[in-house]
């Protein structure tokens, strides 16, 4: 695997945004600095994603090096924003709800996790009083 | 019990797209082994070495008793409490005589690693930030903190005991168990009581870093770009 170029991901952003929900409304743009920018019209449906320098709501300065190097593990994400290698400007709310279709959450409130519970457990809701004995620390 | 442990166990349940999504509480039973995470002795040794500590950002303690702040540990327990006792007691032998109150551990990260592994986990698996504080509670101490909104979301993994929650002043609770991982949106007003129980949870405060998200789907777009180049390079004759 190498650094994708910019024409590689302008086109996986093209994929993204018709297989995807993309931007529901507004502007965004990713200035990659030298590598160039992709903007991604969220006024169209599906999104027009072009690689021109026009003024968006939301900008985001980075590198696809640095992105890269997050994909390998060598930099931590979190690391890279305290530092300033990912940063934005605008309006923010848009690019928050860009993301996959990800499915409903389900509607109870309780969830077992896949692949069955670590403990079994037999006090379940409504709360029940319990055994005797078993406020005892273990 | 290490980060990238912490890390797989989190993506199978997972957290990241509870906590963008959810609306309401979710609560996810038996999530986590929450043996070895932190011990009642772990507890009262944050106790002991930061009794009289209650600034901001830095680990210290807090007693509550029936929703109202009262005092520090020192005034709280003054010489009653041997600090020489053998602390693998752990908190509920050593804190239930004082019953009726809260204790409350702040910043427990900053000084437990499998804590602050389980935190940095959490960050990395939700592309938030927050600290984790440590709550005890001796049976009967009623709600530490009354009906309240935190400007986070907020994420409880019950260690040990049992703890009732409630939310949004409605006589419906949810009962955590040991394991148990709590997930409550933001602003949703909530409070929790021990009942009978004793017990000992953590709680994070997340709040969303926009630009870890917008990191996320980049790197996903970019994963994307290069498999496809590299099945196109396969494909070729």
């Amino acid at each position: 695997m190498t650094v994708p170029s910019l024409e590689q991901v302008t086109e996986a952003f093209r994929r993204k945004v018709q297989r995807d929900i993309g931007l529901q409304a507004g502007t965004l743009r990713f200035d990659f600095g030298d590598a160039g920018t992709i903007f991604i019209d969220g006024n169209q449906h599906p999104n027009v994603v072009e690689n021109l320098p026009k003024n968006a709501d939301c900008i985001v300065y980075t590198t696809l090096e640095f992105v890269y190097s997050c994909i390998l593990g060598q930099v931590d994400g979190i690391r890279g924003v305290q530092s300033g290698h990912i940063t934005a400007t605008g309006d923010l709310r848009q690019v928050m709800a860009f993301g996959p279709a990800e499915g409903d959450l389900p509607t109870t409130p309780y969830v077992d996790p896949p692949g069955g519970s670590f403990v079994k457990s037999n006090l379940r809701f409504p709360f029940q009083a319990p055994e005797k004995g078993e406020m005892a620390e273990k | 019990m290490s980060k990238g442990y912490f890390r797989s166990v989190l993506n199978s349940i997972e957290l990241g797209r509870v906590v963008r999504q959810a609306k309401e509480p979710v609560l996810i039973r038996t999530a986590l082994p929450a043996v070895g995470v932190m011990s009642g002795a772990d507890f009262m040794r944050g106790v002991h070495d930061f009794r009289d500590k209650t600034i901001l950002n830095e680990p210290g303690v807090f007693v509550f008793s029936k929703g109202k702040r009262i005092r520090n540990v020192g005034t709280v327990i003054g010489e009653g409490l041997n600090w020489a006792d053998d602390p693998t007691k752990g908190c509920h032998s050593t804190l239930a005589p004082w019953g009726g109150l809260t204790f409350r551990l702040t910043n427990v990260h900053l000084f437990h690693n499998t804590v602050s592994d389980l935190r940095d986990a959490i960050m990395e698996v939700t592309s938030g930030m927050g600290g984790i504080n440590a709550y005890y509670s001796t049976p009967h101490s009623g709600a530490a903190i009354p009906f309240h909104k935190d400007p986070g979301i907020q994420i409880i993994v019950q260690l040990k005991g049992k703890k009732i929650w409630y939310f949004d002043e409605k006589d419906l609770g949810l009962c955590l168990e040991e394991g148990d991982i709590l997930i409550i949106p933001l602003v949703m007003r909530h409070r929790a009581e021990a009942k009978e129980f004793y017990s000992l949870h953590l709680t994070m405060m997340l709040n969303p870093i926009p630009e870890l998200r917008i990191l996320d789907m980049l790197m996903e777009v970019c994963r994307d770009a290069s498999s496809f180049s590299a099945s196109k390079d396969i494909g070729a004759p």
